[in-house]
């Protein structure tokens, strides 16, 4: 195993690595931005090491610096998390270069999956059933609108760099194709440097559904029961469950051996999830993730397996722990991403500083944090914050668990997804488990929001004493005063006001 | 009344109007009614079914089951900005807020610029999300106070438009396309 590792990452998924990796007795080495000086992932660390700018290209997007960090402080593998680093082939070569291992899939299968459109044609050859659509880039828009009307309306604009849900854009007649097809260009353009194309059938009320695999030194893995993800909003998952509501044993299994030999066909190695698109009681290809993902907690709590850890044996050459044999699932387990977002104002991005964090806390509730009372959250990176995950007997319960958690989760100085997640945890349809890709939208989950929390109520309440009492007359407050201490006795004098030690809770009813 | 409001270090920003038939207090755009009234030592506001007592000392704010640290600033009175002497009556000065931090990714617009309700002046990325500030209403320019590349804290005045009517809506934000 190896004995010192870099963590090429930040925030929740960060301390997350670390958490796994300092627990098998290896030295950890974090790194950070000029922006990330007092973030807390340095603190779940044996060490870190400052990498460069506030801008992710300067610091975790910049191979150089990491690779540097990583040769000066003596480490044999890198950890890129997700995001970043993580799917990026040129690096994973740097990494081999320079004798470190990328714990990671090898760089030719992350140049395969990177590229939408040779993943496609590999998965077709593996006889994985692939999304209608084309699997060339489209040079031209006239090239575009016969591909398009052989398809059908509507169709699906995406890059074939693409990823995280960007660059992709639906089309719903031929009068918006032109128009469509340009935009989508230069947003690809501006993101991934290459405004290839190519289209898809574009299908409504699809589920999304992913299966997480696991494959060893040889090629010989595992295949989980399947997560589903289609509460999204522009194209990013917001919620992820497993197993799906929809599925049952049979598609459950073809699916889980699909995948399992869908990257087997890539010369895959390690963790990687493969995406399908659900509709009619068929699955087709979607796309791969060649790294660990964001929503991996679910898929541990139900089958115990800790995905970090195989994920380093595999890199070290160790071998997975578990096989398809003994792979055993059980009940199921609910994520709900705390994004600093403002969910109403359209998800508007909601960083600076958080001044309260309070997470639930109990059996089967898991919290994967960034962030703590005091940590900033800068503009420069992701929104995701934490990760709230419950897992449990039955999906009915663990949606009720989850609404008590979420109600139990307060973030205080920004605003966050928490009241989205409140919304859709009483919303008829998610109970149910009558999940689609669109449904954040065609229900209007957002426009259910009628508070952001009683926290923001009271805030309401003392505005509006404020100005009532005539107390903006006498203009602004000056903040002069404010020492250190003042901060610990209003703590203290809130503390014993609300009761002290044994002060019952107040219940919270909204 | 706008104002900036700071509960135990939490900043909002914070709109009242106070009618006959009560109070509308927005939060960081999200609206309450209710109703004030002062009473021996204090205010009492009902904002849900239950009268709730708030009383001040100091910077120090006391309700029913708290105290909380507060701090006001940036208090503007609606009405004293149309009263700007110099100006004629018709014309509104419409300043231009970042809607949240921020870096400024383009600048769309420049000084002089006539520009219609919905145009984008500039464009904003924080956390991977691109943000198009749309001009509210018609107008000129008569200000830009950044470049690209600036970073801007929210609320910070990023331009300033003149209109000939008054504005339908705030300075909002549009969730545009996405980076990384």
């Amino acid at each position: 195993m190896f004995r010192r590792l870099l963590i090429a990452n930040r925030g929740e998924i960060a301390i997350r690595v670390a958490r796994t990796a300092r627990a098998m007795g290896i030295h950890c080495i974090g790194v950070y931005s000029e922006a990330d000086r007092t973030a807390l992932h340095r603190t779940a660390m044996d060490e870190s090491v400052e990498i460069g700018g506030p801008l992710p290209a300067q610091s975790y997007l910049n191979a150089s610096a990491i690779l540097r960090a990583a040769t000066e402080t003596r480490a044999d593998a890198i950890h890129p998390g997700y995001g970043f680093l993580s799917e990026k082939a040129d690096f994973a070569v740097r990494c081999a270069e320079a004798g470190i291992v990328f714990v990671g899939p090898p760089p030719e299968a992350i140049a395969v999956t990177g590229d939408k459109v040779s993943a496609r044609r590999a998965m077709a050859e593996a006889g994985v059933p692939v999304t209608e659509g084309v699997d060339r880039v489209l040079r031209s828009v006239d090239e575009a609108r016969e591909v398009a009307a052989h398809l059908g309306y509507p169709v699906l604009f995406k890059a074939t760099a693409g990823g995280g849900g960007i660059g992709m854009s639906r089309v719903d007649g031929p009068e918006d194709l032109a128009e469509s097809f340009e935009a989508a260009r230069s947003v690809a353009r501006a993101n991934f440097g290459n405004p290839d194309l190519f289209l898809e059938k574009y299908l409504r009320k699809a589920r999304h559904v992913e299966v997480q695999v696991l494959l060893g030194d040889r090629g010989a893995g595992v295949g989980f029961v399947e997560r589903e993800c289609s509460v999204q909003r522009r194209h990013q998952k917001l919620v992820e469950e497993t197993p799906s509501p929809a599925i049952g044993a049979a598609v459950r299994k073809r699916l889980r051996e699909v995948a399992v030999r869908g990257l087997q066909s890539l010369g895959y190695r390690n963790a990687g999830t493969v995406e399908f698109l659900f509709h009619d009681g068929r699955f087709t290809f979607n796309e791969v993730n060649a790294r660990l993902q964001v929503e991996h907690p679910i898929t541990e709590m139900v089958t115990g397996v800790d995905l970090v850890r195989q994920q380093l044996r595999v890199a070290s050459g160790e071998g997975i722990e578990v096989s398809q044999n003994e792979m055993r699932w059980k009940g199921h387990a609910i994520e709900c991403r705390i994004n600093a977002e403002d969910p109403l104002r359209n998800f508007l991005p909601s960083p600076g500083r958080v001044v309260d964090f309070r997470v639930p806390a109990g059996g089967q509730i898991r919290v994967d944090a960034g962030v703590a009372a005091g940590s900033i959250v800068p503009a420069f990176y992701d929104p995701l914050i934490a990760k709230l995950a419950v897992a449990g007997s039955s999906r009915e319960t663990m949606v009720r668990r989850m609404l008590q958690s979420v109600d139990a989760f307060e973030v205080r100085g920004i605003h966050t997804t928490l009241p989205f997640h409140r919304v859709l945890m009483s919303d008829r349809d998610f109970i149910r488990g009558n999940l689609w890709t669109t449904m954040v939208d065609d229900l209007h989950l957002v426009g259910r929001i009628r508070s952001r929390g009683p926290w923001e109520r009271q805030i309401a309440e003392i505005a509006a004493a404020v100005a009532a009492s005539g107390r903006l007359m006498s203009g602004p407050t000056i903040d002069l005063l404010r020492s250190k201490a003042s901060a610990w006795s209003a703590a203290g004098r809130r503390h014993l006001l609300a009761g002290g030690d044994h002060a019952v809770p107040p219940r919270r009813r909204w | 009344m706008r104002f900036r409001l700071v509960v135990d270090g939490d900043p909002r920003r914070v709109e009242v109007e106070q009618g006959p038939e009560g109070i509308l207090i927005r939060v960081d755009g999200a609206e309450y009614r209710g109703k004030v009234r002062r009473v021996d030592d204090g205010i009492a506001v009902r904002l849900g079914s239950k009268w709730r007592r708030v009383r001040f000392v100091g910077r120090t704010v006391i309700t029913q089951d708290a105290t909380h640290e507060i701090a006001i600033s940036e208090i503007e009175d609606e009405t004293s900005d149309s009263a700007l002497p110099a100006r004629s009556r018709s014309v509104r000065r419409l300043p231009i807020r970042a809607p949240m931090p921020g870096r400024v990714v383009r600048v769309a617009t420049r000084l002089g610029l006539e520009v219609k309700r919905g145009d984008t002046l500039l464009v904003l990325e924080a956390m991977k999300m691109q943000n198009e500030i749309a001009a509210p209403q018609d107008g000129t320019v008569t200000a830009v106070r950044v470049v690209e590349g600036d970073s801007v804290i929210a609320d910070q005045i990023v331009a300033v438009l003149e209109g000939h009517r008054p504005p339908e809506s705030r300075a909002g934000a549009r969730a545009g396309t996405s980076s990384s």
